[in-house]
């Protein structure tokens, strides 16, 4: 039992499904504020709507003071502008840069409750990364919660964004940037458009001692892949768990390795993974997984980034 | 005779003592700071309505359950190590913390975290239930089998602690999105205690506290061993039921809100016993009293050393507690003072 939550522990830690540190400068534009409302966009208040989760979210003022208990939240906050609003993140909490000046209340599973009541927040923004208990507690000191959900995607990007806008009264800025989103990825697949080949790549998330950990079908990394143009060789992955046996005889064209944390370095020098034919023929890569792993603004910047590994014929 | 009432005497008031300056400075101190004034300025004028939230609603609920856990794992622990007369029984013995993990497990498996059911999170209501049937099997598996003895009770205990951990392994893997949430709740915590939580979890424990008392006394004689026990006319077999229901219903309680917190329940005993001698009527109390000092502190540095991220509580118990128990150890063994 100690011994699988250890290995449980590492291997989370290697997943590093939506949390992690940004290694990577950070690219594109969507992690500027991209317009100031306009007095047709406003919004009026007292508001009241569903966070993804259903749950009726009621504000009585536009609020002044936002806790971010998830980074795809604060990344969402800094994209409409409001990131001077922001009082309080997470450890986990690290773009855009200037993310990282705002105090922090801990990291995302066991936020300190304390530290987030003396903030004296108007609005909390969270995701089921922390712990429910400690959500219910926040609920029941009354104060206002938002909950979003990582693992919707594209489309839960766009509802998180188009909220957080409502509820920060940034409407016009939220529209905006859902539309640069939807137009970026119209791009993105305009230049797919007629493939002739669809690469098979692996996506790895763990690998080794501790098991080969790869999104399978219906998870979103796997409609990213196919979305950029190439095929997911570990598509019959069960709940994230693969094997070796069944990636060598898939015998991917490209792999491409999680950098939070680094995977690329460990898994090209791994025994038995070294003498896979895309390992020797240089074909992996390093790719910044909290652009997918985060439901938000830079979602389709991660996708464009998959798109280039797997089609770089086509980009330039 | 004389000398050791005491130092009883002193031990209960010198605890009681520490319990009380423990739980203010438990709540004066926190990730955010607090002084003396601030809970002056809330008692007389009303102060800062943030603070106040912070000492009443966060803060008191947290010292409240610590202090309450704290006695009935500690107590709970002394009565088994007497029970079982084994020195490595602690109050998980009977496969409760695999039945409540088993029990959490279904619950977030089945995403029923956010449900509510009087005020009570399902996630501790199942875990409640996982513990309790797990007790009640364990008893029935060892009162059915051939022989009827206390290692019974432990192996069986044992076994189904194993089974159930198989299945919450099982759930973990075939739940991706379960997997982390099951592993942080196995590793305990008070982050979400409230109100509602000590008004289940006071009665439970006071009751089974003060019903587990009056065994004291037979405890004492079960240390001769079951059958010197029987033929000074102690019903042994009738004392398996009673003990082992009230100390189930304290542990299944305490773990159903706090997850599984280590050490305090084996330590303390052993801590107590090494100052106050093995009578169990003093132990019992003393024990109870030394294991909610004791977990108040470490939920205090628990929430405060790395502030604003918090360290699992089971970690700081271990970690503070066991250096300690060991130079203890050490002192009574050079035949010091607390022979």
């Amino acid at each position: 039992m100690r011994k699988f939550i250890a290995l449980v522990l590492v291997v989370l830690v290697s997943i590093g499904v939506m949390i992690g540190c940004n290694t990577t400068a950070p690219k594109g534009n969507s992690g500027t504020p991209t317009g100031a409302p306009t007095e047709s966009e406003k919004v009026t208040y007292p508001l009241s709507l569903k966070d993804a989760f259903g749950k009726v979210v009621d504000l009585k003022t536009e609020p002044a003071r936002i806790v971010s208990l998830s980074p795809t939240t604060t990344e969402i906050v800094f994209a409409l502008g409001a990131g001077a609003k922001l009082v309080g993140r997470t450890d986990y909490c690290d773009f855009p840069a200037t993310a990282k000046t705002v105090p922090s209340v801990g990291e995302v599973v066991n936020p300190n409750v304390e530290t987030i009541v003396s903030m004296k927040p108007d609005v909390i923004f969270a995701s089921s990364m922390t712990k429910a208990d400690i959500i219910s507690k926040l609920r029941q000191l009354k104060f206002v919660v938002y909950m979003e959900d990582d693992l919707k995607g594209i489309e839960g990007a766009y509802q998180s964004i188009n909220d957080l806008g409502q509820i920060l009264n940034a409407k016009g800025t939220s529209d905006q940037v859902v539309t640069s989103m939807k137009n970026h990825l119209l791009y993105i697949k305009g230049k797919l458009r007629n493939l002739k080949t669809r690469p098979s790549v692996y996506y790895v998330v763990g690998f080794g001692q501790y098991g080969d950990w790869t999104p399978g079908k219906g998870t979103f990394i796997d409609e990213a892949i196919n979305l950029a143009g190439g095929t997911n060789s570990g598509a019959a992955a069960v709940n994230w768990k693969f094997s070796l046996e069944q990636l060598i005889k898939n015998n991917p064209k490209i792999i491409l390795c999680q950098v939070n944390p680094d995977l690329k370095s460990s898994f090209v020098k791994a025994d038995k993974y070294k003498d896979l034919p895309a390992v020797k023929a240089g074909k992996v890569y390093s790719i910044d997984n909290n652009k997918l792993d985060r439901a938000g603004p830079r979602i389709i910047d991660g996708i464009d980034e998959l798109s280039r590994l797997i089609q770089p014929s086509l980009r330039y | 005779m004389r000398k050791s009432k005491i130092r009883i005497s002193i031990m209960f008031i010198a605890l009681a003592l520490g319990l009380l300056t423990a739980m203010v400075g438990a709540l004066l101190f926190g990730s955010t700071k607090t002084g003396l004034k601030d809970l002056l300025d809330l008692l007389t004028t009303g102060g800062d309505p943030s603070v106040a939230t912070i000492i009443f609603n966060v803060r008191l609920p947290r010292v409240l359950m610590a202090a309450i856990t704290g006695m009935g794992l500690a107590l709970v622990g002394a009565v088994y190590q007497g029970f079982f007369r084994n020195p490595m029984a602690d109050p998980f013995m009977l496969g409760m913390s695999s039945g409540a993990a088993f029990g959490a497990s279904i619950a977030i498996v089945l995403g029923l975290e956010s449900a509510v059911f009087f005020g009570m999170g399902f996630v501790s209501v199942f875990a409640f239930v996982g513990a309790a049937l797990t007790s009640v099997a364990v008893y029935m598996v060892a009162n059915s089998g051939y022989r009827r003895q206390k290692v019974t009770i432990l192996l069986a205990g044992i076994a189904i602690s194993f089974f159930l951990s198989a299945f919450v392994s099982l759930f973990m893997v075939f739940s991706q999105d379960g997997m982390q949430k099951i592993v942080f709740w196995t590793m305990g915590g008070l982050g979400g205690a409230s109100m509602d939580q000590v008004i289940v979890l006071f009665p439970a424990v006071f009751l089974g506290g003060v019903a587990l008392m009056f065994f004291a006394r037979d405890l004492n004689v079960l240390a001769l061993g079951d059958d010197t026990a029987r033929s000074l006319g102690v019903e042994v077999e009738k004392m398996n039921l009673p003990v082992l229901a009230f100390s189930s219903l304290i542990i299944a309680v305490c773990v159903s809100f706090t997850g599984v917190i280590g050490f305090v329940g084996l330590i303390i005993p052993h801590m107590i016993r090494l100052i106050s001698g093995p009578d169990h009527r003093t132990l019992l109390p003393l024990s109870a009293l030394g294991g909610a000092v004791f977990m108040v502190l470490a939920d205090l540095l628990a929430r405060t050393v790395a502030a604003p991220a918090e360290i699992p509580v089971g970690a700081v118990t271990a970690l503070v507690g066991s250096p300690y128990f060991i130079w203890l150890l050490l002192r009574s063994g050079k035949g010091g003072a607390l022979k």
